[in-house]
């Protein structure tokens, strides 16, 4: 460890046991994912055995393919990018639309508006649960996934509040300078704040599809067709199987595996690149 | 004076109000999505309804509900207060340990360099992951089934099993218990204020012969005030809601549909809610229950500002 001065720091008995308690966590936090996909791999022989064994001597790899294809687990996959996707793209182009109102008008009632965006940051969903389940319901739109989808028409108050943090770096002088040009503010949102937003959006992109992804409440209280389910809710279902037959478990744990594991590494990559992004971004 | 009055009247002069033209989305939803159930919700607390029939034959019952509630020799008194009970051990447990750990771990990978990263990557790990299916990762080491790996363990050691998950009072504690594995986004939040201290401030101290726990006791925590204060009030309110995990949990141990684990030891309020709206069709019941979760993440957060200001470590005037 270096300090300004360039002179090397002998590290104190409190640092280390910080960094051993660091890399304790880790490894525990690590293990039940190791584990998992060492359990996916066993036979059904191997699993029952009262040791179990950490390598599989027969790797059922083939459980894998049973799982996805036959058991047709790529359609879960595949609806839940679709709704994350639907809400990425209406969260980046929405959000942002209103943020750029919030940050650059100065309007009467501004104010509360951000107040009351505030407020709704820290409301449980619970409470408007059912009334707009109820209102769903008026509306034809239970069973589908409308009811998914199109509150994000409405802009997410956390996405706002994040592209306004943005868009104050960029300076005002920009858009006084493209309106004596003769724009309209929409096209000065479309044309000059947007596009140096982008690093800021990508770190959306990535927040609501996550968000999205892990999302089980919504889609458990308004899907009703298996054929239409998220991951979440498959998954749920894979584990009622369990009870029904030896092999089904094993099976969870490997659907359980195609869950995690791809969109877990895909992120930390894609995560590390964005906030790459945004800092060189800030610096300038 | 002059000039500024050219100003005004070229062309493209900024009309503020049309800020309102680009905050209308979100008006939109706020009066639609979110006052309006809010409302409805309030109003459907004070009634009994099925769900059927049209929103007019819901029945007014006043404060019944709630009463049915509080009152624990009923069926909804003794769920909700299970509920009740596990929910709040599990909030003030989990901001508990996302304060301490979270801060503690953030402090000990702050510094940017290959080791830091990876474990910083790792920790996060469990926050990319669907909350469901971690829960049913989970069941492969604390399951109640012979197989978890707990129980092969203590088979190995004294030939018992233990079944956690469906033994009241003891399957919230397996919930604190995995709080550990989400600290990655707490530890998030700390590392990005603790990177915004600036350095020179740990040098000087260093050169006054601070130590390392005083560095972070004296200097990072107090300068990190705000963010701290963030992530207790958002800790209250997620704390509160949570229902992901005891679904999860609930239905590794084989219980079915509206059944909160066995003998209700996975209870939430958010679950209860979830099955007296959904499962059971009282939506009237399920408003009421919404309307206590709403009303206790008041009164603990106000709580908390009120008492992070009383004790001068944090003012809203900062």
């Amino acid at each position: 460890m270096k300090t300004r001065s360039g002179l090397r720091e002998k590290p104190t008995v409190s640092t280390v046991l910080f960094k051993i308690f660091a890399v304790v966590l880790a490894c525990v936090i690590l293990f039940p994912y190791i584990w998992l996909i060492s359990t996916s791999l066993l036979t059904g022989e191997e699993y029952y055995r009262s040791v179990q064994p950490f390598f599989s001597s027969d790797p059922q790899w083939g459980r894998y393919y049973t799982v996805l294809i036959e058991m047709q687990f790529y359609r879960s996959i595949f609806n839940s990018i679709f709704l994350a996707a639907v809400s990425v793209v209406l969260n980046i182009i929405v959000s942002p639309f209103i943020a750029y109102g919030l940050s650059r008008f100065r309007f009467k009632g501004r104010y509360v508006v951000f107040v009351l965006m505030l407020c709704t940051m820290f409301l449980p969903t619970q409470v408007t649960s059912i009334p707009k389940f109820l209102f769903y319901k008026e509306l034809g739109w239970l069973y589908t996934y409308l009811p998914l989808i199109v509150p994000g028409f409405f802009g997410a108050a956390t996405s706002v509040m994040f592209t306004m943090a943005f868009m104050k770096n960029i300076p005002k002088e920009m858009d006084e300078a493209a309106m004596i040009d003769g724009c309209n503010h929409f096209r000065i949102w479309l044309s000059i704040i947007m596009p140096q937003m982008v690093p800021a959006l990508c770190l959306v992109a990535l927040n609501t599809f996550l968000g999205n992804w892990k999302n089980s409440q919504a889609p458990l209280i308004y899907l009703r067709d298996p054929e239409m389910f998220t991951v979440p809710l498959t998954l749920l279902k894979f584990q009622s199987n369990d009870s029904l037959a030896e092999v089904g478990r094993l099976q969870l744990y490997a659907a359980l595996v195609i869950a995690i594991v791809p969109v877990s590494v895909l992120f930390l990559i894609l995560q590390r690149r964005m906030n790459k992004g945004v800092e060189a971004a800030d610096l300038k | 004076m002059s000039a500024k009055l050219l100003h005004k009247h070229r062309r493209g002069v900024r009309n503020e109000s049309l800020g309102w033209v680009f905050v209308a989305p979100w008006i939109i939803g706020f009066l639609g999505l979110t006052i309006t159930p809010l409302l409805v919700s309030l109003w459907l607390s004070f009634t009994e309804w099925n769900g059927f029939g049209g929103i007019s034959s819901a029945e007014f019952v006043g404060l019944q509900n709630y009463k049915n509630l509080f009152d624990i020799s009923t069926k909804y008194g003794e769920s909700f207060y299970a509920a009740l009970q596990n929910t709040l051990i599990y909030t003030v447990m989990a901001i508990c340990i996302n304060l301490v750990v979270g801060i503690s771990v953030a402090w000990a990978v702050v510094k940017n360099n290959k080791v830091n990263s990876i474990l910083r990557m790792v920790i996060y790990l469990p926050t990319l992951t669907i909350s469901t299916a971690f829960a049913i990762m989970m069941d492969t080491i604390i399951g109640i089934k012979t197989q978890s790996l707990i129980n092969r363990l203590m088979l190995m050691a004294n030939g018992t099993t233990q079944a956690w998950l469906t033994t009241p009072g003891q399957a919230i504690w397996v919930m604190v218990m995995l709080c550990f594995w989400g600290i990655g986004g707490a530890m998030l939040t700390y590392f990005s204020g603790m990177k915004q201290i600036d350095e020179n401030i740990y040098d000087a101290a260093k050169i006054d012969g601070a130590g390392n726990m005083t560095l972070l006791l004296r200097i990072c925590i107090p300068l990190m005030a705000g963010v701290i204060v963030y992530q207790m009030i958002m800790g209250v309110v997620f704390g509160l809601q949570v229902f992901d995990m005891a679904v999860g949990l609930s239905s590794i141990v084989g219980a079915g549909d509206g059944v909160m684990g066995r003998g209700n030891s996975l209870a939430t309020l958010s679950f209860y809610l979830y099955n007296k709206s959904f499962v059971d069709g009282e939506m009237g019941m399920g408003s009421a229950i919404g309307w206590v979760i709403f009303c206790i993440s008041l009164v603990f957060s106000l709580g908390l500002l009120v008492f992070v200001q009383k004790t001068g470590y944090y003012s809203l005037d900062d």
